[in-house]
């Protein structure tokens, strides 16, 4: 593994002994010191990306592109790469991710463009675009009844009805989920703050589009 | 010709990439070019050696074993170079993707192509060798004319090693190769002089025997380890320069189409 660092390097021309020292920090920055001398195939799939990432780093670039870099990865993995990413935007390193997660989305990125079918649907600051885009909070019911139902679509708030689950949208945290609870306590119902999974599901649609 | 006045010194460590993985596993590796001469010297030396008994060449009685040797070297310079740019090439660019993490650095797909071109090559001077050493060890080489061996390794290993990546470029899969290796390979292996004198041919099939350039590579290797000046030296050693100059052009040509899309 420390091999395959050292033989990237002579890529970019790195003089050995820098490399080496390099490819020591860069293994034990992303927990790889003690399989530094284990053979490629016997890694995981975890082991592998934090691999690629510390071998992107070797000749210590300006600007780092990663696809999708946690796809497939255990928590403990992932969230040492973000961590990893995250020290690399404070040293001032550019990162230009694409992911599926949009929880990742909004841990890491100062700077979002959610794309859909080929097209760009928004563009922005994570926070805000929830803010502007869906609001604080989510109410999610289920199992409604058609009471339920009709004080929903007689109501004003603003939701969405996918097949036996309503998704409300309440811009300051408290009053829907109030309104609710005080109406139908018993009614079965989750209660959240909104994500960017949620503005990108809400503008792209809930429903599955292939291709 | 363009092409190769891009390739950079960083060539080399694309060179060095596989050489580095060539010896992470050497003590296997070495084991056939070792052990290959010994099986042809037994099997055809002295098995078929018995029954064929002594042969001419250019004039001189020379025993079979004697005259199959260099054969095998020839044998060796093909093998080594054309597998190596085929199957194992194909594996690096098409299933490792070792290439495309290559262009991402500041290498250019010459240097990459380059650093192939040249490992191909410098397999066969390895393989080349180490028959050499185990002909000289039944004491089948004359030397010091047998150390022409070497510098024609490199000639023959640049030219196979060319022509194998211009199969590369071109085979949609990697099980594309045994069209090519059972249409020309094998074709080569048999009839370009290895082990008998392409004279004994009918006239047509000499002359395509004659357009193989394995035939020049065996002349010429034989030439080296019987001591005895072969025929017509300056015209195999023209037609194969030519060859390989035009191999390589087209291994460029074709292998930066695949890679660049």
């Amino acid at each position: 593994m420390r091999k395959n660092l050292l033989v990237y390097a002579r890529y970019f021309d790195i003089p050995a002994a820098v490399a080496r020292k390099r490819a020591d920090e860069l293994l034990d920055w992303v927990q790889l010191t003690e399989k530094a001398g284990a053979d490629l195939h016997a890694l995981s799939g975890g082991m592998k990306r934090r691999l690629v990432l510390a071998r992107a780093l070797i000749n210590e670039p300006k600007v780092l592109v990663l696809d999708e870099p946690t796809t497939g990865l255990d928590p403990q993995a992932r969230h040492l790469i973000w961590q990893r990413v995250r020290q690399l935007q404070q040293r001032g390193v550019t990162v230009l991710l694409t992911t599926h997660y949009m929880e990742e989305a909004t841990q890491l990125c100062n700077r979002v463009i959610l794309m859909h079918g080929g097209k760009i649907l928004l563009e922005g600051a994570p926070a805000s675009l929830i803010e502007s885009e869906v609001g604080r909070e989510v109410v999610e019911l289920w199992n409604c009844s058609e009471a339920v139902r009709s004080f929903v679509a007689a109501s004003g708030f603003r939701h969405e009805v996918v097949e036996e689950r309503i998704y409300l949208y309440d811009r300051e945290s408290g009053t829907i989920r109030s309104e609710i609870e005080r109406r139908f306590p018993d009614q079965e119902r989750l209660i959240r703050h909104a994500t960017l999974e949620d503005v990108f599901l809400h503008r792209a649609g809930r429903s599955l589009s292939e291709g | 010709m363009s092409q190769l006045s891009r390739i950079s010194p960083r060539a080399w460590h694309v060179w060095r990439r596989d050489l580095d993985v060539f010896f992470t596993t050497w003590k296997t590796n070495f084991l056939p070019p070792i052990l290959e001469p010994v099986y042809y010297v037994l099997a055809f030396g002295f098995g078929m050696g018995g029954m064929v008994g002594d042969l001419t060449y250019q004039g001189q009685t020379v025993s079979y074993l004697k005259f199959m040797g260099p054969g095998v070297i020839a044998l060796a310079i093909l093998f080594w170079a054309y597998f190596e740019t085929t199957y194992s090439s194909f594996v690096r660019m098409y299933y490792q993707k070792t290439f495309d993490a290559i262009i991402a650095t500041p290498l250019l797909v010459e240097d990459v192509i380059a650093g192939e071109w040249f490992w191909g090559a410098t397999k066969s001077l390895m393989a080349g060798a180490i028959v050499l050493v185990m002909l000289s060890l039944f004491g089948l080489v004359t030397y010091p004319s047998g150390l022409v061996v070497l510098p024609l390794s490199v000639l023959g290993g640049l030219l196979f090693s060319a022509q194998g990546l211009m199969t590369t470029a071109v085979v949609p899969k990697i099980d594309s190769f045994n069209v090519t290796t059972f249409l020309f390979v094998f074709p080569m292996f048999l009839f370009s002089g290895t082990f008998f004198p392409i004279e004994v041919l009918p006239r047509w099939a000499f002359w395509i025997a004659e357009i193989l350039p394995l035939t020049h590579i065996s002349n010429l290797a034989r030439g080296a380890c019987l001591g005895i000046m072969p025929s017509h030296v300056a015209v195999s050693v023209i037609y194969l320069l030519v060859l390989t100059a035009v191999s390589s052009y087209l291994a460029f040509r074709w292998m930066t189409k695949r890679l660049v899309k």
